[in-house]
């Protein structure tokens, strides 16, 4: 199954068809006493970038330790990078890098000595360890701050310590827990620039839980939906963005209540997200003309007609109403 | 971007052994405890007592051929709570008594100055080590590494045999040294090759439980204040409730008090003491342990004592990771 995997990574670009997945998890439970974190969760990743969204509680932390080996099931089968959890957890972590969430470093220690501890628990030998650890600071853009105590870092930096560490020892899959809180919108698209270049490049398959949608539609292939401990959505994001009937998608000068109502009156189905936004349902690009005569009429202006898609936010928003969760 | 930095690489060098990975743990640790001032100036001071000791090493060798020095080694020998045939001995034959006035002086070496420094040097290091783990979360760091709970508890207890070997054992092996090179001629090794065996014994019983024991009060909470409180709290209440206890019994009982000091009645209130307690497994180990004591319940009591800590710290680790 390893060397099977380890093949299927190899031919990974050529011919995704036969590619193995990264993550399997086959009916994988999870209670704490009387809470169910995670209920018979079926789910295979495949290479790429994954996003997994949820609310909070929803389970996504449980999984991510459960991957990790950190967290042992009640139930179910977990395989990572083709290793069976728990038995090859240290296989597991020697490939795996991972950011936590939450805050965590060596008290007292300056970045670049955590870094190179860090690398030296994966197996980095001294001094190689050392130049490895330069090397993924140099990467994580920190500059002369390595050498100041983790203490003293800004909530960013300290981000940025944790993505350094995590890809010390050049692992295999990445799992992201919340990478780009904290950092300010610069260092927000230089963080993502950096996950999608590991993952086109150097063909690392990444797992960004996030509740940042934006950060999902920048980077992420795949899109996994979880709430109250059970997978909702597990679907590529160009699919998901497909809408589930056709329409089109208006953009309006100024408020654009008065085209709702004359779109309503000819019969059509309309969506208003916002002030000066329009869906309508069931029309094509052909019909467009349509929509011109109505605006005309109802005395609007038409900025930009575009077929219609389907948001991540009403989809993640669809996934977890649909689970019983009422979102504030 | 500058000009060193080369952007993302790929490693592909050879991993070390996976099963030594704690070695890191414990070698960061034991930096980062070197690391404060107050440590290094306290380190210096446990080693005063080796002088002290060593001029205990010299005294003797002396009284061999001085015999007007016998009668200050004798009295050393009642004053550590000796029987009268060691002092029979120092007085009238001291070069047969080597071997046990050598195992006296480093017993008394291990017994009186080093068991306090220990408590000292051990309420300085060891409550911060999973304390700090533990609110900084640095666990999720280390063990999302191939790091399991038990390789992170035996790196965190190197840290601190680390220390207190270099009060204990480390003094007490030179002062074995300063002992031969004082004698007048290696022929004592000969006579006394077992001391250091029996010093990294009495290294090993005093090191080995009491680190546990401390980790264990470091890993119950996230303030190692209250680590540092718990760990002189247990020698302290146990001291006292001891003497007290000791004390009530004699009175009790009537007598000289030096005399029932000892006895077997006023024994059993020695569990109460940790101080007691490795007082007498050190005193097994020399070999100066009175006929009338057993030292069966102390080493029961003690491997008990380190069983129960380690237990504690390896679940309290584990349900810090998965929570």
């Amino acid at each position: 199954m390893i060397l099977l995997h380890k093949l299927a990574l190899i031919i990974d670009a050529s011919t995704p068809s036969i590619v193995l997945p990264i993550i399997e998890l086959e009916e994988v439970s999870k209670a704490f006493g009387s809470r169910h974190a995670l209920t018979a969760v079926n789910l295979s990743i495949r290479p790429g970038v994954s996003g997994l969204l949820g609310p909070n509680g929803s389970g996504k932390s449980t999984l991510i330790k459960t991957l990790l080996g950190l967290v042992r099931p009640t139930g179910g089968k977990v395989r990572v990078l083709g290793y069976e959890l728990p038995g090859a957890v240290r296989a597991v972590r020697d490939n795996v890098g991972y950011v936590p969430e939450d805050d965590c470093f060596i008290s007292g220690l300056t970045g670049i000595e955590s870094a190179q501890m860090v690398a030296r628990l994966s197996g980095l030998a001294g001094l190689e360890a050392l130049r490895r650890a330069h090397e993924v600071l140099d990467f994580a853009d920190i500059g002369q701050e390595r050498y100041r105590a983790v203490e003293s870092y800004s909530t960013g930096m300290r981000q940025k310590l944790k993505f350094a560490q995590a890809l010390i020892h050049d692992p295999q899959l990445l799992i992201l827990d919340e990478p780009t809180t904290g950092l300010d919108p610069d260092q927000r698209h230089s963080m993502l620039k950096r996950i999608g270049l590991l993952s086109r490049e150097f063909g690392k398959s990444v797992l960004l839980s996030t509740h940042i949608l934006p950060d999902v539609r920048e980077v992420c292939d795949q899109v996994i939906i979880l709430s109250r401990g059970r997978i909702r959505v597990t679907e590529s994001l160009a699919t998901l963005s497909k809408p589930m009937r056709s329409g089109l998608h208006l953009r309006t000068v100024g408020a654009a209540e008065s085209l709702v109502v004359e779109l309503r009156h000819l019969g059509y189905e309309v969506t208003q997200p916002a002030r000066d936004q329009i869906g309508v349902i069931g029309l094509e690009s052909q019909d467009s003309q349509l929509l011109w005569q109505a605006a005309y009429r109802a005395r609007v202006a038409i900025s930009r007609i575009e077929p219609a898609t389907n948001s991540l936010e009403q989809i993640f928003l669809e996934a977890v109403r649909e689970s019983g969760y009422a979102p504030a | 971007m500058p000009l060193h930095d080369v952007g993302y690489r790929r490693w592909t060098g050879r991993r070390t052994f996976p099963w030594g990975r704690w070695w890191v743990l414990a070698l960061v640790g034991i930096q980062l405890v070197w690391r404060g001032t107050w440590l290094k100036r306290t380190l210096v001071l446990t080693w005063l007592p080796a002088v002290a000791a060593a001029a205990g090493f010299f005294l003797y060798e002396q009284s061999i051929t001085q015999p007007e020095l016998r009668r200050g080694l004798a009295d050393f020998t009642r004053i550590v709570g000796q029987d009268r045939a060691i002092r029979d001995l120092v007085m009238e034959e001291p070069e047969a008594a080597r071997h046990q006035v050598w195992s006296i002086l480093l017993l008394a070496f291990f017994r009186y100055p080093q068991a306090l420094v220990m408590a000292l040097i051990v309420g300085l290091i060891a409550p911060r080590l999973i304390a700090y783990d533990v609110r900084t979360r640095a666990y999720l760091l280390l063990f999302s590494r191939p790091i399991g709970v038990n390789e992170y508890v035996l790196g965190k207890l190197c840290v601190v045999w680390f220390y207190l070997a270099i009060i204990t054992t480390v003094p007490a092996l030179v002062l074995y040294l300063i002992g031969v090179f004082l004698s007048p001629d290696l022929g004592v090794v000969s006579q006394t090759w077992d001391l250091p065996l029996r010093v990294l014994a009495a290294s090993v019983w005093l090191i080995v439980p009491t680190s546990l024991v401390a980790l264990a009060f470091s890993s119950l909470t996230i303030d190692s204040r209250y680590a540092a409180f718990a760990w002189f709290a247990m020698w302290v209440l146990g001291w006292a409730a001891y003497s007290i206890l000791t004390l009530v019994q004699i009175s009790v009982q009537g007598g000289p008090m030096r005399r029932r000091r000892w006895s077997a009645d006023a024994a059993h209130w020695e569990f109460l003491s940790p101080y007691h307690i490795l007082g007498r497994v050190q005193q097994w180990c020399f070999g100066l342990l009175p006929e009338q004591q057993s030292v069966g319940p102390y080493l029961i009591g003690l491997v008990l004592v380190s069983l129960l800590a380690w237990m504690v710290v390896r679940r309290r680790m584990r349900q810090v990771s998965t929570a």
